[in-house]
């Protein structure tokens, strides 16, 4: 898994490629736990290149949405492909994430 | 098809035994769908074996047995756990539970396969999915 982070109109845009499992959850923590220590407070998740996820990955997101509120910032999740976003939408996490189709649409009014 | 392993309680172990059993359901021409949903709920069987059922004690061991029969896959993951009770596990989607990051696995598991049994107070997951 390979992550890049790029910055937006004072949004952060985390772009994930590559699995999120068991063995690479830690170190998308990592890059979040960083994230919230840096203060960004406005975060789009790029999920165009993510190819799978697990409940480990799943856990990491929700623990990043509950850190963020904390410092009164969120995320938004763009660009899942169908099979991922069937892993959300069977937990139900499609209803406590913001996901969009597109980078552009998450982009779009990101208060 | 008829295929065994047996793996120490690292999660290191994982991947390299579940993706070698994805690459060999995917030469038997089952597709993409299928195989994903058999590939995850297969880790997630694993990871829990691993974590909840061995303690990560990595001297113990993780049994999988998956084989292909007409059109269905059928997979056993079992422990060298005490087992637990699987007749109650809490519901993730429930709005008590939502926010919680863990509770996932079983629950994908009996949402993605087609049929889900427990057996040996819980150290053993048979899981099956029609394709």
């Amino acid at each position: 898994m390979n992550i890049t982070e790029e910055k937006k109109d004072g949004i952060t845009i985390c772009n994930i490629s590559g699995e999120i499992n068991i063995n690479t959850s830690p170190q998308l923590r990592k890059s979040f736990e960083s994230f919230v220590e840096s203060k960004a407070t406005k975060i789009i998740v790029d999920f165009s290149q993510v190819s799978y996820i697990d409940s480990s990955g799943l856990a990491t997101f929700i623990e990043l949405l509950q850190r963020l509120k904390k410092i009164g910032g969120t995320f938004r999740i763009c660009s899942m492909s169908q099979k991922v976003k069937n892993i959300f939408e069977v937990t139900k996490l499609h209803k406590l994430f913001e996901i969009f189709d597109t980078r552009d649409s998450a982009l779009s009014n990101f208060l | 098809m008829n295929i065994k392993y047996k793996i120490n309680s690292d999660f290191k172990n994982i991947l390299p035994v579940t993706l070698e059993i994805f690459q060999k359901l995917k030469s038997k021409g089952i597709k993409e769908d299928v195989l994903f949903d058999v590939r995850l709920c297969l880790e997630e069987a694993v990871i829990n074996a691993i974590k909840h059922g061995n303690k990560e004690n990595s001297k113990k061991q993780v049994y999988i047995n998956v084989r292909v029969v007409k059109n269905a896959i059928k997979i056993t993951v079992k422990d060298q756990g005490k087992g637990f009770n699987y007749k109650y596990i809490a519901s993730p989607v429930k709005v008590k539970n939502i926010k919680k990051p863990s509770g996932r696995g079983i629950f994908l598991i009996k949402k993605l396969m087609d049929t889900v049994q427990f057996s040996d107070g819980g150290s053993a997951i048979k899981m099956v999915k029609s394709f």
